[in-house]
């Protein structure tokens, strides 16, 4: 797992934690039914009060992303994959939407910006594959 | 419960209020961060609620007792990092330690000589010849080593490399996470605060110009607009009261 704090960004440091540990979820660095570290030892080696961990992860457990087992720490839920790369999905929708309405308002033409699309969804596409 | 209350405390020093009607509460098990420039009245706040200076006017409660002055039986229940140099010179790291635990009731020796082994702290030195860096380290063992119920930091990692900072920020981490004391930390480094603090309180001349959760004092400074960070809330607040 990997996580970094940014305290310049005015980001809350609890929903950066929830967020990056959706994104380490939704790539695959953390699994399924794999145990996350203890409140305390997260917060130790990020370098923050582990009340701010201790909200994070109550974040995480009411959205299905980890859940607690009496008395042996927390872990990932089985759909926390399906719910973080759904989620990762929309992000990623809304991304390109504000491109494509950022392109139009520079100026490009729909042939422009299809053909500029083509041309980026193969190069993508190319390292996807390799 | 709060840990720590204050209503309209005020120190007067000549024709300056160092401190100047600050009212505010601190609940027990929480981090609470003293943020403002040096001079706005940190390190008068702090001594006010040790009990090491006498307030001009106002209350304060600490720990459930009532404080205008020196109290002894609560410095038992509490640990303070002080920002000038009081400890004697011509004893040893080692010796004042152990000097400490004679005075502490609740003291544990392996606890507060472990924490300065950890801190790689030199024992034998004579504290006259310490860095400050090795100082701030002495204090903190002398802060810790009786296990308070409160701990008030008075500028820490001011003057510590970023590796000592790192150090010291990690040991207070710890603390907070094992016995859920309440900890009081001033600081000029904004980000010490952010990270660490669950509440914040910001000063200039003396006054308390912002107080609240962290989050909060971000968000209302934000004013509707994009997030803003710890520091750019910090001088909102300090430009709002100047213009």
């Amino acid at each position: 797992m990997n996580i970094e704090i940014d305290t310049g960004n005015g980001v809350p440091i609890y929903l950066q934690i929830v967020e990056q540990i959706k994104r380490n979820v939704a790539m695959g660095r953390l699994r399924a039914e794999e145990g996350l570290p203890s409140v305390r030892q997260l917060a130790v080696d990020l370098t923050i009060n582990p009340n701010t961990v201790a909200r994070a992860y109550l974040e995480l457990e009411h959205e299905g992303i980890i859940y607690k087992r009496q008395g042996q720490g927390t872990f990932v839920s089985a759909q926390a994959e399906e719910t973080s790369r759904r989620e990762r999905q929309r992000e990623a929708a809304a991304l390109l939407e504000q491109a494509l309405a950022e392109a139009f308002d520079s100026g490009m033409t729909r042939e422009e910006i299809g053909e500029l699309y083509r041309r980026l969804i193969a190069r993508y596409g190319k390292e996807q594959s390799s | 419960m709060n840990a720590i209350e204050t209503h309209a405390l005020t120190r007067v020093f000549g024709k300056t209020r160092a401190v100047d009607a600050a009212s505010l509460a601190v609940p027990a098990g929480t981090v609470f961060g003293l943020l403002g420039a040096n001079g706005a009245g940190k390190s008068t706040l702090l001594k006010l609620l040790t009990g090491h200076l006498r307030p001009t006017n106002g209350t304060i409660s600490v720990l459930g007792e009532a404080v205008s002055g020196p109290r002894p039986a609560l410095w038992e229940r509490m640990g303070y990092v002080a920002q000038s140099r009081y400890l004697p010179g011509w004893m040893t790291g080692i010796e004042c330690l152990r000097f400490a635990g004679a005075l502490h009731r609740g003291w544990d020796g392996g606890k507060a000589e472990g924490l300065a082994r950890r801190l790689d702290f030199p024992l034998n030195a004579r504290i006259r010849d310490l860095s400050r860096g090795h100082y701030v380290r002495l204090q903190i063992a002398l802060a810790m080593g009786h296990n308070p119920e409160l701990i008030l930091l008075d500028e820490p990692t001011s003057g510590l490399d970023p590796v000592g900072r790192h150090e010291l920020l990690g040991i207070l981490v710890e603390e907070i996470g094992r016995r859920g004391c309440t900890v009081v930390i001033s600081s000029h480094l904004v980000e010490d605060i952010e990270r660490l603090a669950d509440t914040v309180a910001i000063m200039e001349a003396g006054r308390i110009v912002a107080c609240g959760p962290v989050d909060t004092v971000k968000s209302e400074a934000a004013n509707g607009a994009a997030t803003v960070s710890l520091e750019q809330a910090f001088f909102t607040y300090i430009n709002r009261r100047q213009s």
